[in-house]
C-alpha cells in the first residue's frame, strides 16, 4: 500500500511542478500581452507629448475605416457614427454621437452621450457620470477597443 | 520622479529575489550533497535503515566490508582502514564509504537527478581493484613501523595494495572505544599515510630530474665524482660521503650520486625541472576514489642551491607515496600514466554491473624513448647500484632508492624517510611497487628495498 | 479569445488543488472524507472570490489568483506536516476572504482614510503598549496578545497601520501641507517610536520590517540623501552595540556565519532547515515522502523548507517567482496610479509585502540571518493571514477604484 502511494507521490510530484509553472507562465504572459498593448508605438501622425487614443483592436477583421490612432489635440472632442463629429467612424454599433471627451484643468474627462450600446470604460459601463481618464484605461465603444495614451 | 523611484525599489526587490533563487540553485549544486552527506542529518539514517548497504570485495570476489542488521562491520580490522574508511552513524562517513555512498545505498545519478527512491532495498556491492593476499602481506611484511606502501599495475592502474601504517580498527565499536585515542595519538593513525602524506621524496625524485636532463641534451655528461659539491654556497654530499670516480648519467643514478645530480640541477635549474615534475602531475590533484594531497614542486626557488636540492628530492619538494608509485608507473608504462583507482566495478543482487571504470590515461610524464633509458638506468641500479637488496632471481626489477632529510633530522639523528620506487619485469612490467618508511633513520636501499622485494616475490608466486 | 486566456491559470489552479487533496486523502491513513472537504472549500472559496472579482471588474484579477495558488500549496503542504493545522487554516482563510472583502469595501467606498495621520499612530501606540501589559512569550518573543482564547499578534496590525500612517504624511501633495516641522522628521521620529517597541518585545524580524519600509519610502517621497546616511550610519552603530550587549542577536548571527559549530542548541533549527532543502533536490521527494518533521516550526517561519523538501527547489523556485509576480503587480497598480494618499498605500504595503517574503525565505536558506518572521500567506498563522488579506483588500480596492469626476 505504501509502496502504490510513493509511486503515485513520486508521478504527481512531476505534474504538480509543471502545473505551478504553467500557471505562473501563464499570468506572466497575460501581463506580457497587457503591457506590450499599452507599450504600441505611437502611431504615425501624432506628435510627440499629444495625448492620444490608441486603437486595440485589429483592423484587418473591421469592414470600416479606422484609425490606428486618434490625437486629443483639441479642448472638447466627440466621437460618432455621425459626420458632423470630431471623430468619425462607421461602425455600425455606435451612435451618431456617442461620446466626449473634454480636457479641464488638467484632467481628461469622458462623458457617453446617451448611446444605445454604451462606453465601457476598462470593462465596465459607464452611466451618466462623466469620469476622469487615466493613461492605461481602456474605453469600448461598438466593436473598437482604445487605450488613453496620456 | 517618484515613478522613477518606484522602479528603482522594483528592481532592487527583483534582485534580492533572483538572488535567492540563485542562492537556491547554488546551493543545491554545490553544497547540497555534503550537507545531505552529513552525520546530523537524520534521514539520512533513517534512508539508511531501509536499505541494506553494499558490501566491498577484493579483486576475487574476498568480502572485505559488510553490513548486516543495520550495522557495518569490517572483517579484516585495521587492514583497510585508510582505503575502504569508516561508516558510522557518530563519526559519519569517510575513504571509499563516503565516496561511493549513493551507490552502497543503491543510487545511481539517473535516478538521484529524479529523487527516485522507490526502487531497491539492497545496495550495490563494490568490487575493489585491491588483491587482499597481496595488501594483508604487504601489512604483515611492513610490521609495526610507520609508512605506506603502494601496488599499482601500470598498464591499467589498477591498485593492487594500499597500505598506511598506522592504521586502526574501523568497526563502529571499535571506534566509540578509541576514538579519543585515535585523534590524541601522537602518531595520528587517521593520517592515511599513502594518499595524504607529504614527504619530501629524496633520490627517488631523481627519475623526474633524470627526464629533464634527458629532455635538456644532457643525457652524455660526464662527471668527476668527489663525494661532496659546493653549488651556490651550499654544501651536498653523496650518501656517506662516498667518491665515485667518473661516471655517466646511466652511473650517476645507479648509485644515486649526489654530486652528479645537483651540478646537473644546478644546470637544468628549477623551471625545466619544474616543468618535467608537472608533466608527472606535481602540483596538480586529479580525480582518486580516495581524496589525495597534491605532490608539491616549488615553481619560484630560482637559485643555484635551490635547484640543486631540487635535483635531490629534497627542499620544499613534497610527494605522496602514491605519487611516487605514479612515478615509477611512468618508467615501466613507456611514459604514460594510467588513472589509478580502487572500484573497478559495482553489481547489483543479481549480479548485473550498473558501473564500471573505464582506464584511462591520466598524463603523459615523458616520450617512450626517454623512458626505455630511465628503465635501463633502474634495471642498472638493482643490478650494480643501491638497489641490490632487491634482487629477485628469474626476475628482472628495475628500481630506485631514496633517503630523505626532513624537518627532524635538526633535531635527531636518524630520522631520514627511506625510499624504493620500483617495477617487475622490467621486460614486460606488471606491476609498480613504492615503499616509504617515515622517521625510520635507515636507507631506502637498507631498509625499502628488501620489503618491497618480498611484495614482488609473493605477487609473482601465485 | 481574451476569455480563455484568462482562464487557464485558474484552470492551472484547480488542477493543483485537486491534484493536491486527492493526494493528500490517499497519503493519510485511514482515508478521511476531510480531506476531499478541504480542498472543496479552499476551492470554492477561491473561485468564488476570482470570479467575483474578474465578473465585476473589482480592478487587478491577478493579484487574488496568485494569493490563491500560494493559499492552496500553503495549505496542502500544512495538511501534509499536521493535519489539525491545515484544517485551521481553511477557516482562517474563510475568515480571511471575509475581512478581504470588508477591507476592500471599506477602502473604496469610505474616502475619509487620508485624514487619519495621528489615528493610525494613537492605534498602533496602544496597540503596542497592550502588548507590552498583557503580552505573553511564544517563541522568545513577547509579541502575543491572548483574546477570546486565541492568540494573536498585534504587530501584524500595526504593521498595516504604519503604512497607511506613512502614507498619510508623504501621500500628501508638498503644497498642502502645513506644520512647522517637515513631515520626514514627523515620520522618522515615529518610525524609531515603533521599532523601540518592537525591539522591547524581541521582536527583531519587525524591527527590521519596519525599518526596511521607512528607508524606501523615505527615499521614494523625499530623496533625502543626508537622512538616509544618517539614518544608516545611527542603526549600524546602534546594531554594533546591540550585537555586542545582547546574546539574542549574537546568537543569531553566529548560527548564520556557521550554523554547524553550535548544531545541536543554536543551529538546530537552521541546519535542519538546510538538511530538508538539500535532501529535496530540484524536483523534491513527493508529498509525503521527506522528512519535514524534524525541522522545529516547520508549520510557520520553516515552511518553505519544507516545500522544498518535497517539492524540490524547482517547487521553492516557483513559490518565489509567485511572490515576485505578486511584488511586480503591486508596483505596477501603484505606478498608475496618480501621486497621493493611495500610491502610497499601494506601494507601501507591496515594498513591506516583498521585504517580508525576501527576509524570511532569505533566512530559512541562509542567505541572510535567520529573523523569525512569517511567510505571508503560506506559513500557518491566523494573524498572519488575516492581516494579509486586509492588505490584499486594500490592495485590490485601489487598484479598482476610479475616480468620479466630481470627487
Amino acid at each position: 500500500m505504501f509502496s502504490i502511494y510513493s509511486l503515485l507521490a513520486t508521478v504527481l510530484k512531476y505534474v504538480f511542478i509543471t502545473i505551478i509553472y504553467l500557471f505562473i507562465f501563464g499570468i506572466i504572459r497575460m501581463i506580457t500581452l497587457d503591457i506590450r498593448k499599452m507599450n504600441a508605438p505611437r502611431p504615425k501622425g501624432i506628435a510627440k507629448g499629444t495625448p492620444y487614443l490608441q486603437l486595440l483592436t485589429d483592423r484587418k477583421s473591421l469592414y470600416f475605416d479606422v484609425k490606428q490612432g486618434y490625437p486629443l489635440d483639441r479642448e472638447v472632442i466627440v466621437i460618432g457614427r455621425g459626420s458632423g463629429c470630431d471623430i468619425t467612424i462607421d461602425d455600425l454599433y455606435m451612435s451618431t454621437k456617442h461620446l466626449q471627451l473634454w480636457y479641464e484643468e488638467g484632467e481628461w474627462y469622458i462623458a457617453d452621450l446617451g448611446s444605445s450600446n454604451g462606453t465601457f470604460i476598462n470593462g465596465k459601463r459607464m452611466s451618466d457620470e462623466p469620469l476622469i481618464l487615466d493613461a492605461g484605461d481602456k474605453i469600448k465603444i461598438g466593436q473598437l477597443e482604445f487605450l488613453v495614451v496620456v | 520622479m517618484i515613478n522613477k523611484r518606484i522602479i528603482r525599489v522594483l528592481t532592487l526587490i527583483s534582485f534580492l529575489f533572483v538572488s535567492l533563487i540563485g542562492y537556491l540553485t547554488y546551493f543545491q549544486l554545490t553544497r547540497g550533497e555534503d550537507i545531505l552527506q552529513s552525520p546530523y542529518n537524520k534521514r539520512q539514517w533513517e534512508y539508511d535503515d531501509t536499505v541494506k548497504r553494499g558490501s566491498f570485495l577484493d579483486r576475487n570476489g574476498k568480502v572485505l566490508a559488510y553490513s548486516q542488521d543495520g550495522k557495518r562491520f569490517y572483517s579484516f580490522g585495521a587492514l583497510y582502514s585508510h582505503v575502504i574508511g569508516y561508516n558510522s552513524n557518530i563519526y559519519g562517513r569517510t575513504m571509499l564509504e563516503a565516496r561511493f555512498n549513493k551507490l552502497l545505498l543503491g543510487r545511481r545519478e539517473l535516478t538521484e537527478v529524479f529523487n527516485l527512491n522507490i526502487d531497491s532495498k539492497t545496495g550495490y556491492d563494490l568490487t575493489l581493484t585491491v588483491d587482499h593476499a597481496l595488501q594483508s602481506y604487504a601489512a604483515n611484511r611492513l610490521g609495526g613501523k610507520n609508512g605506506s606502501v603502494v601496488a599499482i599495475n601500470p598498464k591499467t592502474g589498477e591498485v593492487l595494495a594500499l597500505v598506511s601504517k598506522p592504521d586502526f580498527d574501523p568497526n563502529e565499536d571499535a571506534l566509540i572505544k578509541n576514538w579519543n585515542d585515535l585523534t590524541e595519538d601522537e602518531q595520528s593513525p587517521l593520517l592515511a599515510r599513502a594518499t595524504s602524506g607529504l614527504y619530501p621524496p629524496g633520490s627517488t625524485f631523481k627519475i623526474i630530474t633524470t627526464t629533464a636532463a634527458l629532455e635538456n641534451g644532457l643525457a652524455a655528461e660526464t662527471f668527476d665524482d668527489i663525494g661532496s659539491v659546493t653549488i651556490g654556497g651550499a654544501v651536498f654530499e653523496n650518501f656517506g660521503k662516498k667518491a665515485n670516480g667518473v661516471i655517466d648519467l646511466k652511473k650517476a643514478f645507479a648509485l644515486s650520486s649526489n654530486f652528479a645530480y645537483c651540478t646537473l640541477g644546478a644546470k637544468l635549474g628549477s623551471g625545466r625541472m619544474g616543468s618535467a615534475a608537472e608533466r608527472f602531475g606535481f602540483n596538480k590533484s586529479f580525480d582518486f576514489d580516495i581524496d589525495m594531497n597534491q605532490s608539491k614542486f616549488p615553481m619560484n626557488d630560482t637559485d643555484e642551491a635551490g635547484s640543486a636540492a631540487l635535483a635531490i628530492g629534497q627542499g620544499k619538494l613534497l610527494a605522496t607515496p602514491v605519487h611516487m608509485a605514479l612515478a615509477a608507473c611512468a618508467v615501466a608504462n613507456d611514459g604514460v600514466i594510467m588513472k589509478p583507482y580502487l572500484v573497478a566495478y559495482a553489481t547489483n543482487a543479481s549480479g548485473g554491473r550498473v558501473y564500471e571504470v573505464r582506464q584511462q590515461q591520466l598524463y603523459r610524464a615523458m616520450s617512450a624513448e626517454n623512458a626505455a633509458k630511465i628503465k635501463d638506468m633502474m634495471v642498472e641500479t638493482v643490478k650494480s647500484g643501491t638497489a641490490t637488496a632487491s634482487v629477485i632471481r628469474g626476475v628482472t626489477v628495475a628500481g630506485k632508492t631514496g633517503t630523505s632529510e626532513n624537518e627532524l633530522l635538526n633535531q635527531m639523528k636518524d630520522k631520514e624517510h627511506a625510499w624504493y620506487v620500483c617495477f617487475a619485469p622490467a621486460e614486460d612490467p606488471q606491476i609498480a611497487v613504492a615503499v616509504m618508511l617515515e622517521y625510520s633513520g635507515g636507507s631506502g636501499g637498507g631498509l625499502c628495498a628488501p620489503i618491497a622485494r618480498d611484495i614482488l616475490r609473493q605477487y609473482f608466486k601465485k | 479569445m481574451k476569455v480563455s486566456m484568462l482562464k487557464r491559470p485558474v484552470i492551472m489552479l484547480v488542477l493543483v488543488n485537486v491534484l493536491a487533496f486527492v493526494l493528500l486523502y490517499s497519503y493519510r491513513m485511514p482515508p478521511s472524507a476531510n480531506t476531499l472537504l478541504i480542498g472543496a472549500s479552499i476551492l470554492t472559496l477561491s473561485a468564488a472570490t476570482y470570479l467575483m472579482i474578474s465578473r465585476n471588474h473589482l480592478g487587478d484579477e491577478y493579484l487574488f489568483l496568485i494569493v490563491s495558488m500560494l493559499v492552496t500549496i500553503g495549505v496542502a503542504m500544512l495538511c501534509r506536516i499536521k493535519y489539525a493545522l491545515g484544517i485551521a487554516q481553511v477557516g482562517w482563510y474563510l475568515i480571511g476572504i471575509c475581512v478581504f472583502y470588508a477591507a476592500y469595501a471599506a477602502m473604496r467606498y469610505v474616502g475619509l482614510w487620508r485624514r487619519l495621520k495621528w489615528a493610525y499612530a494613537g492605534m498602533s501606540a496602544l496597540l503596542f503598549a497592550a502588548t507590552l501589559a498583557f503580552g505573553v512569550t511564544i517563541n522568545g518573543s513577547r509579541n502575543w496578545i491572548i483574546l477570546g482564547g486565541h492568540s494573536f499578534q498585534p504587530s501584524e496590525v500595526i504593521k498595516i497601520l504604519f503604512v497607511f500612517f506613512i502614507a498619510c504624511c508623504y501621500g500628501q501633495p508638498k503644497t498642502e501641507r502645513r506644520g512647522k516641522i517637515s513631515v520626514k522628521y514627523i515620520v522618522t521620529g515615529v518610525t524609531y517610536v515603533f521599532m523601540l517597541f518592537l525591539i522591547m518585545q524581541r521582536e527583531w524580524g519587525m524591527t527590521l520590517l519596519f525599518f526596511a519600509t521607512y528607508l524606501v519610502l523615505t527615499y521614494i517621497y523625499e530623496n533625502d540623501k543626508l537622512l538616509l546616511l544618517g539614518n544608516v550610519l545611527l542603526t549600524s552603530v546602534v546594531g554594533l552595540v546591540g550585537y555586542h550587549a545582547l546574546w539574542h542577536i549574537r546568537i543569531r548571527i553566529a548560527s548564520w556565519i556557521n550554523p554547524w559549530a553550535d548544531i545541536s542548541n543554536t543551529g538546530y533549527q537552521i541546519t535542519q532547515s538546510l538538511f530538508a532543502i538539500a535532501s529535496g533536490g530540484f524536483f523534491g521527494k513527493g508529498i509525503g515522502l521527506g522528512n519535514p518533521e524534524f525541522i522545529p516550526e516547520v508549520h510557520s517561519d520553516f515552511i518553505f523548507s519544507a516545500i522544498c523538501e518535497e517539492m524540490g527547489i524547482l517547487g521553492g523556485v516557483a513559490v518565489i517567482l509567485l511572490y515576485f509576480i505578486f511584488v511586480y503587480r503591486g508596483v505596477k497598480i501603484a505606478l498608475m496610479l496618480p501621486e497621493g494618499f493611495e500610491k502610497c498605500v499601494a506601494v507601501g504595503l507591496t515594498v513591506l509585502f516583498g521585504i517580508q517574503t525576501f527576509m524570511i525565505l532569505g533566512g530559512v536558506v541562509k542567505l541572510i540571518p535567520l529573523t523569525g518572521i512569517t511567510l505571508p500567506f503560506v506559513s500557518y498563522g491566523g494573524s498572519s493571514l488575516v492581516t494579509s488579506f486586509v492588505s490584499l483588500g486594500i490592495l485590490q480596492a485601489i487598484s479598482a477604484k476610479r475616480r468620479l469626476a466630481g470627487d
